[in-house]
């Protein structure tokens, strides 16, 4: 396969996992195609392709739902300015502005206000514990591969 | 008649203008004139853009999503559309360098006030009192300018920092949470107006409230923010339209005006404009010359002519803008509520605070939020964005902006001059800009009765959310050649005639020697009609 196929395939995998994870829905074809042309602006192509750290991260998140929200979790904690924080952040923008992902952002649940504070607090407890878990297991292997790029050195290839 | 050359398409200049050409003038009016996109799919609401366009992605992020504000985003965020980009997009030949001080400018048909947010809200005497010339002389002219664009309005608690002039029409249906948020006030009148010197009440603004020369009242489209498809909400580019439909009118885009030539009267004799595609000069002769592009530039034009003239490197000093906060707020009352979309989007109710001082009077716009992208919102909660997204779809109807304004004076170390470090035909302007002392105790104190006023009103503020914005950041700019009833170089006189150049008018905020906290707008389209219709 040619570097853009992959490149296709690793997007397209990346836009159903962290759709499903944001609103719940797979990307239909126009979210998936407007993710991928998303790629080809500046500010997502300009990274650093040799820092691993950020393809760690970026592989991991896409692997499922549950593992893209370990990795937003971190990142919302630890770097905030992350590549993969980019992509979600640029995919949420994109689901927002289309039919008919803009329909879950746009809507509020039917339920009461103890309710609705009972689930915030879930909420904000299941954050609190999956960052905490994700800085255990994650930012060592971040910390290592940051450093490791500082001396050259690459450990993984490149991806999408 | 005089042959009137306008220079600039703004608030200021197309209401000078369509005043000078009800009275028979030949009306010449240079601008460099950037057209906005046509209005889409007229009769749908914000939501069926969405459903319906081809393309959404394009229509709200714009062709190469420009409009997705990513996490590593530093700069203000003005929240401007990708289809009114054109209203701050640079030209060749205009280049400004600031210090303290972060300048807008705009090129577009209509100028900056294509991307205003529709208040309206006339001077009174104590914004008045370092002016020539006092309410009653302007009066006038505010009823004209609102007869012209419609104005929605009432008589309410603000009136008492705003006078009521003719032409008000009915006001705009309120949305759910401004009406929550006025019954509190009432509940709680006695309190706020005795304790924190606080008055609510409706907005007034710039949109119809019934059909009107061809523009539609307010359909509740919920595009306000998007451009209005009806032209319920009014922009200087339709008076513009209006003026093209005069036989004695010619509007010539596509120039840039670097300065004027004077003759041994110092009288201008001639503009020097140069295209902006084509890259060359011309030089327009004139009777009278009417600077109305917007403070820095025409402020810019009048520097340039001089140094081209004399040699001399002149400084404007006195430029002036409204501080602004922004102080986002949650309203208890609202949560777990759906947000409707289809009401109008800008501000409407509004906050007035009574300064120790009458013109200390700080105003507040307070912005229900609604059919703003919502994505930069999100990814600054402090969650993950799945559940980020969660809890603000929840919060959506109950978030809330209120917008302060406080008023600023002209002093000696805020100025404008050009750089004359450089041999160019077009100087670059230099800006400078140092705020008030104490400036950041009478922000606390603001904020804090700010924020005393919203929990009275059942909201409250999330810690250290209220925002101060740089200066610049208001787009009020004025100040640098004030009128003054003493004839004195680098001013003019109360009918905005300059005292270095008979033949030359200044009829933008340039010439104001105070700005108040209130929106700037209406009164630059009133003082403007003033000047056409005393001085002409």
């Amino acid at each position: 396969m040619t570097d853009s196929l992959i490149d296709r395939d690793a997007l397209d995998r990346e836009s159903l996992v962290f759709c499903r994870y944001l609103v719940g829905e797979k990307p239909n074809d126009y979210i998936q195609r407007k993710y991928r042309e998303a790629h080809r602006s500046r500010p997502l192509a300009s990274r650093d392709p040799s820092l691993p750290a950020e393809d760690l991260l970026v592989r991991i998140a896409r692997i499922s739902p549950l593992t893209t929200r370990i990795i937003d979790s971190y990142t919302r904690v630890v770097r905030p300015v992350s590549l993969i924080r980019k992509k979600l952040v640029l995919l949420l923008a994109i689901l927002e502005s289309s039919a008919p992902t803009y329909k879950y952002i746009d809507s509020v649940d039917a339920i009461s206000i103890p309710a609705f504070l009972l689930r915030s607090v879930q909420r904000f407890l299941s954050f609190a514990l999956l960052s905490a878990v994700a800085i255990l297991l994650v930012f060592p292997l971040d910390l290592v591969l940051r450093g490791s790029t500082k001396f050259g050195v690459s450990w993984l290839p490149r991806n999408g | 008649m005089d042959r009137v050359v306008i220079v600039g398409s703004g608030a200021s200049g197309v209401h000078f203008a369509l005043s000078l050409l009800q009275k028979g003038y030949d009306v010449v009016m240079l601008d460099v004139g950037r057209a906005g996109p046509e209005a889409i799919n007229g009769k749908d609401t914000f939501i069926d853009l969405k459903a319906n366009l081809k393309d959404p992605v394009e229509y709200f992020l714009g062709e190469n999503l420009e409009g997705v504000i990513y996490p590593d985003f530093k700069a203000e965020y003005y929240g401007v559309p990708p289809n009114k980009s054109y209203v701050f997009s640079d030209v060749d030949g205009f280049t400004v360098k600031a210090s303290g001080f972060s300048p807008l400018s705009s090129f577009a048909q209509g100028g900056l006030a294509e991307a205003w947010t529709g208040g309206t809200y006339p001077f009174n005497d104590d914004d008045l009192v370092k002016f020539p010339f006092r309410y009653k002389d302007i009066e006038p002219y505010y009823n004209e300018v609102a007869r012209r664009i419609g104005i929605a309005g009432v008589r309410d608690d603000l009136s008492r920092f705003m006078p009521v002039h003719e032409n008000l029409s009915a006001p705009l249906k309120l949305d759910e949470h401004s009406t929550l948020l006025l019954s509190e006030y009432m509940r709680h009148k006695a309190f706020l107006n005795s304790k924190l010197r606080c008055y609510v009440g409706r907005s007034r603004v710039a949109a119809l409230t019934q059909d009107q020369d061809g523009r539609e009242k307010c359909s509740y489209l919920g595009r306000c923010l998007w451009g209005c498809p009806s032209k319920a909400f009014y922009t200087p580019s339709l008076t513009l339209e209006r003026c093209k439909s005069f036989d004695n009118f010619r509007y010539v885009s596509g120039m840039l005006v670097s300065h004027f030539n004077v003759d041994s009267k110092r009288r201008v004799r001639s503009i020097a404009a140069r295209s902006v595609t084509k890259k060359s000069w011309e030089e327009i002769p004139v009777d009278k010359i009417v600077l109305a592009g917007g403070t820095l530039s025409s402020s810019k034009i009048f520097l340039t002519s001089i140094l081209k003239e004399t040699g001399e490197n002149v400084k404007l000093r006195g430029l002036m803008d409204n501080r602004q906060i922004l102080v986002p707020f949650v309203n208890l009352k609202m949560v777990g509520r759906a947000y409707d979309p289809g009401t109008y989007q800008y501000h409407q109710v509004a906050m007035g605070f009574e300064g120790d001082q009458p013109h200390e009077y700080i105003h507040a716009l307070i912005t229900t939020l609604k059919t703003a992208l919502v994505h930069p919102i999100i990814q600054n909660m402090p969650l993950d964005l799945q559940s980020s997204t969660y809890l603000f779809r929840h919060f959506r109807a109950a978030l809330g902006l209120v917008n302060v304004n406080f008023p600023d004076t002209r002093r000696e170390n805020n100025w404008v001059a050009l750089d004359a470090t450089k041999e160019a035909s077009t100087p670059t302007l230099l800006v400078s800009y140092s705020p008030v002392e104490r400036e950041g105790t009478s922000i606390t104190k603001a904020v804090k009765r700010v924020k005393q006023a919203l929990w009275k009103l059942k909201c409250v503020v999330p810690p250290r959310m209220a925002h101060v914005r740089p200066m610049g950041a208001s787009v009020h700019y004025a100040g640098t050649i004030p009128m003054s009833a003493k004839k004195s170089p680098l001013t003019t006189s109360e009918c905005c005639q300059s005292h270095d150049f008979d033949n030359l008018y200044i009829v933008d905020g340039t010439t104001f020697p105070f700005l108040p906290a209130k929106n700037i707008t209406f009164t630059l389209m009133a003082n403007a009609v003033r000047v056409a219709e005393t001085a002409f």
